[in-house]
């Protein structure tokens, strides 16, 4: 990010703060989706991370850490979307008999992978997607979400094995066949 | 076999495709939408020294006095304001309630009372034995009364949580309960009880009366989310905040007795919560930004307009885990190490200059193995109005609590318990108003009631009527002749008391107005109520076997019958959840009828009917279609033996792709939404969905009671 546009944001030039939430929305978006796993949820929690980024701006002393700064914001953000949620989350298509297709494996894989996945905690999925999907290192990890080193290695090695373990689960699980027989 | 490397490749390659996402297009503009109408925090860290010029000797000398003067200035105000505490002035006892090992199944025990004097000395003040207690006690927290009232929570069976309320000066007596389920209970300078309720109101309890009352103070709420309950202030008022609860800074009390009037606020010491309010009501917390775990580098904030940060934790290998603030003006806090293993608990006293002192050491426990969850080391359990006794909670099993005299750096180990307050030598010798008790109402006539949509609730000794049309903030309690007074603070009746005569016969609850100058109340409240299913604030509420209830404020509204022969509960958000159960040999059977949220989608917008179909429609049908289905078939969930389709639960923002794969995809999917509770959908014919668990279903008596209780259902659209 342009030390430079950051340094004006921070003074109070908006033009300069629409620069960075133009050139920041997306990469935050793609990273709260992955946490949250919901779209709309996403677009609240980035909304509420660059609202938070304007409004806290001034009190950044060093305009080169603002990339670390913005991705503690937009966890903090994540985390107070999840405090909001409901205590259940239960939304539901209904899939028409005609539209079936034969499931292609990668599907079917991408599907036990991503229910693995939604069982984390909402840490775990989060060091997973900074470590992954934003390809930060550990240590940068550990800054984002104002934890411990030691404690973003534990996370992510949890994490791994809770989704290992998980999908181990899932290969063992009753077809509706085999409960209906 | 899978391999944990083999995972990670996969979760990697699936991120880095959910990397290309992008977002909505209008959520940039709607990013700068918001923030066109918000104002930028002020710098809280000092601006570049500006060059000056030199100055001569002459301004050097006016400016070396000025200072000099400023400097005596801060010294003979320091002096004054920083005084020592006064090791004589708080004399009262510290109260405990022991603690009780847990014994799953065993029966309740009694649990002892101690005080403790400053000298150290101990005194059991009171045994409160099971008997007293309508429920069971729960050892989660404890409050005490400046004229000796104790609150305990406690459970009863449908795992609700309500306070009890006992008496030191009467210590056989049995308790009495508030009106009202409620969180973070503290008495006020008045001996009055003031809790949050779930929905947002505060209760208020007062012990020598019973009575209860409740007051609309919505702001109550920005206090809330900090984790403790309503703050009194010294002149018997309640703090309120203003502003967004993020920021919520505290300006206010309000009257429990007239919520129209506010005034400055001072707030009053009682209890740890309240000491995050200083007596310029500055509410201390984490960096606002922050969420409210103060992990890893924290600061803290005086929240007023210009949130100045008064303490900034900068060492990574520690942690801050509670702070609160001092009587001199400055803070205390809590910190405890960073590493793995056992944990070094250290008190810290740090002054408004950002200077820290530590003033005690204690061993903490090592945190839970379990890498996905924490808990803290230690927390604050009480200070003494001087300062000179801080009782720190160890995390441990039990706990321990230690009491830390910051003047000598002595702690000395106290019994294992909860804190419940401080008890002043004339606690319980000082006159108590002579009032008369409210009366109870009929145990039959409990409960929820409706009419033409507006509900109400019927308690011990009085009537929770709520916010409705032209009502509001009423408050309703029995006079001693067994009428029911009902005044509102706002509306179009505030202020006029009127009276009411509660009658019930068979499954209605007749209310009659005897005297009201109010005719719109009258209109509103007198006639014919039904029993209805309630949404309860904490837990489930027992609801009367053999009886028939109205879920008017259900989604598809429903009458239903409560199987005869089992205690049931319901539990409800009043939308779109509700949950009834029953206790049946030993175990619990449940059925949840839930409303799915947002609209039910048909993927990629194909549906023949357009892309949304909304709910409403189709809900009595698959209920009417639920009754059909045979129980005893399945062990997690009861599909039938027709040719019934489990679909999954498919999050709105998933593929096309993914969506269509799960067509065939007929295996069972459960949804948790509380842990180890099957959960599943259940696709029916066309329409439809379902979503009901049953508990331990092979069981024969558990498979009639939800059979009979879903036969009894009548649906009113």
């Amino acid at each position: 990010m342009d030390t430079t546009l950051v340094e004006r944001a921070r003074d109070g030039d908006r033009d300069a703060f629409a620069s960075i939430a133009a050139e920041s929305i997306d990469r935050l978006f793609a990273t709260a989706r992955a946490v949250l796993r919901d779209a709309d949820r996403a677009q609240d929690a980035t909304q509420e991370a660059l609202v938070r980024c304007w409004r806290d701006l001034p009190t950044l002393r060093d305009p080169d850490r603002f990339e670390a700064w913005l991705r503690r914001l937009l966890m903090h953000a994540i985390t107070d979307e999840i405090r909001r949620g409901r205590r259940f989350d239960a939304k539901v298509r209904l899939i028409p008999e005609d539209d079936v297709v034969e499931p292609a494996a990668a599907y079917e894989d991408r599907d036990r992978l991503d229910r693995a996945f939604r069982r984390l905690s909402v840490d775990h999925r989060a060091v997973l997607v900074l470590h992954h999907l934003q390809g930060l290192s550990l240590p940068e990890v550990a800054e984002a979400l104002g934890i411990p080193l030691g404690t973003a290695k534990s996370r992510l090695h949890y994490a791994l094995d809770a989704v290992r373990a998980s999908l181990e689960a899932d290969e063992r699980s009753p077809m509706i066949e085999e409960v209906l027989a | 076999m899978i391999t944990t490397a083999s995972v990670e490749r996969r979760i990697a390659a699936m991120l880095a495709d959910e990397g290309l996402v992008r977002a909505p297009e209008s959520a940039l503009a709607d990013v700068l939408t918001v923030v066109d109408g918000t104002t930028q925090r002020r710098r809280t860290w000092p601006s570049p020294v500006i060059a000056v010029p030199r100055m001569d000797s002459r301004q050097r000398l006016i400016v070396a006095l000025a200072a000099a003067l400023l400097i005596a200035g801060i010294v003979v105000a320091g002096a004054l304001l920083a005084r020592p505490p006064d090791p004589s002035k708080d004399l009262s006892s510290l109260v405990i309630l022991e603690h009780q090992p847990f014994i799953e199944g065993g029966p309740p025990r009694p649990v002892g009372v101690v005080a403790i004097a400053r000298d150290g000395s101990q005194r059991s003040v009171m045994t409160i034995e099971p008997s007293q207690l309508d429920g069971r006690y729960s050892e989660w927290y404890a409050g005490l009364s400046v004229d000796g009232h104790l609150v305990v929570p406690t459970t009863t069976e449908g795992g609700a949580s309500a306070p009890a309320v006992l008496d030191l000066r009467d210590p056989t007596a049995h308790a009495i309960s508030p009106d009202a389920e409620g969180a973070f209970p503290h008495f006020g300078p008045d001996g009055r009880l003031a809790m949050s309720q779930n929905d947002g109101r505060v209760a208020i309890f007062d012990p020598l009366t019973a009575r209860t009352s409740r007051i609309d103070a919505a702001a109550m709420i920005g206090l809330a989310e900090h984790d403790f309950g309503p703050v009194w202030t010294a002149e018997g008022g309640l703090l309120t905040t203003t502003g967004p609860a993020v920021d919520g800074h505290v300006t206010g009390q309000v009257d429990p007795d007239d919520l129209t009037t506010t005034s400055d606020a001072h707030p009053y010491y009682a209890g740890v919560g309240a000491r995050r309010v200083d007596h310029d009501g500055r509410l201390l917390r984490c960096d606002p930004a922050s969420d409210e775990s103060c992990e890893g580098l924290i600061t803290l904030h005086a929240i007023t307009d210009a949130s100045p940060v008064v303490w900034t934790q900068s060492d990574m290998s520690v942690r801050v885990i509670d702070y609160a603030w001092a009587i001199d003006g400055g803070i205390w806090i809590l910190t405890e190490t960073a590493a793995a293993g056992p944990r070094t608990v250290e008190l810290l006293h740090v002054d408004m200059k950002g200077g820290s002192e530590s003033i005690a050491t204690l061993s903490g426990g090592a945190d839970d193995p379990d890498p996905s969850s924490y808990s803290q080391a230690a927390s604050f359990a009480a200070f003494s109005s001087d300062d000179a006794r801080i009782v720190v909670a160890v995390a441990g099993q039990p706990p321990q609590l230690w009491s830390v005299d910051p003047r000598a750096r002595r702690s000395t180990r106290l019994p294992d318990g909860i804190v419940a307050g401080w008890l002043a030598p004339n606690a319980l010798s000082a006159p108590r108003p002579q009032v008369e008790r409210a009366p109870e109402l009929p145990d039959a006539i409990r409960g929820e009631w409706t009419r033409d949509h507006l509900q109400i609730s019927v308690r011990r000794r009085s009537i929770d009527i709520g916010t409705h049309g032209v009502l509001g903030a009423t408050t309703a309690t029995v006079a001693p002749d067994g009428s029911v007074q009902i005044i509102e603070a706002k509306g179009t009746c505030a202020g006029i008391t009127g009276t009411y005569q509660v009658e019930s016969g068979g499954d209605a609850l007749r209310l009659t107005a005897v005297d009201d100058a109010c005719p719109d109340r009258i209109a509103l409240l007198a006639g014919s109520y039904e029993r209805a299913l309630g949404h309860p604030d904490t837990g489930s509420v027992p609801i009367v076997p053999g009886t028939r209830y109205v879920a008017t404020d259900f989604t598809v509204p429903f009458r239903v019958t409560i199987p005869a022969g089992h205690a049931a509960y319901v539990d409800s958000n009043k939308r779109d959840f509700l949950n009834i159960s029953a206790m049946i040999e030993g175990s619990m059977a449940t059925v949840t009828l839930v409303v799915p949220q947002g609209d039910i989608l048909q993927p990629c917008g194909v549906s023949p009917t357009g892309k949304r179909t909304p709910y409403p429609d189709w809900v009595p049908a698959f209920l009417d279609k639920l009754i059909e289905v045979d129980f005893e078939q399945v062990g997690f969930l009861d599909v039938g033996t027709e040719p019934t389709r489990l679909v999954r639960a498919i999050p709105r923002d998933d593929t096309c792709e993914q969506a269509a794969s799960f067509a065939t995809a007929q295996s069972f999917h459960s949804i948790p939404i509380a842990p180890s509770t099957p959960m599943g959908v259940i696709e029916r014919g066309g329409v439809h969905i379902l979503i009901l668990l049953a508990r331990k279903p092979d069981s024969t008596a558990e498979v009639a009671w939800v059979r009979d209780l879903l036969g009894s259902i009548e649906w009113l659209q």
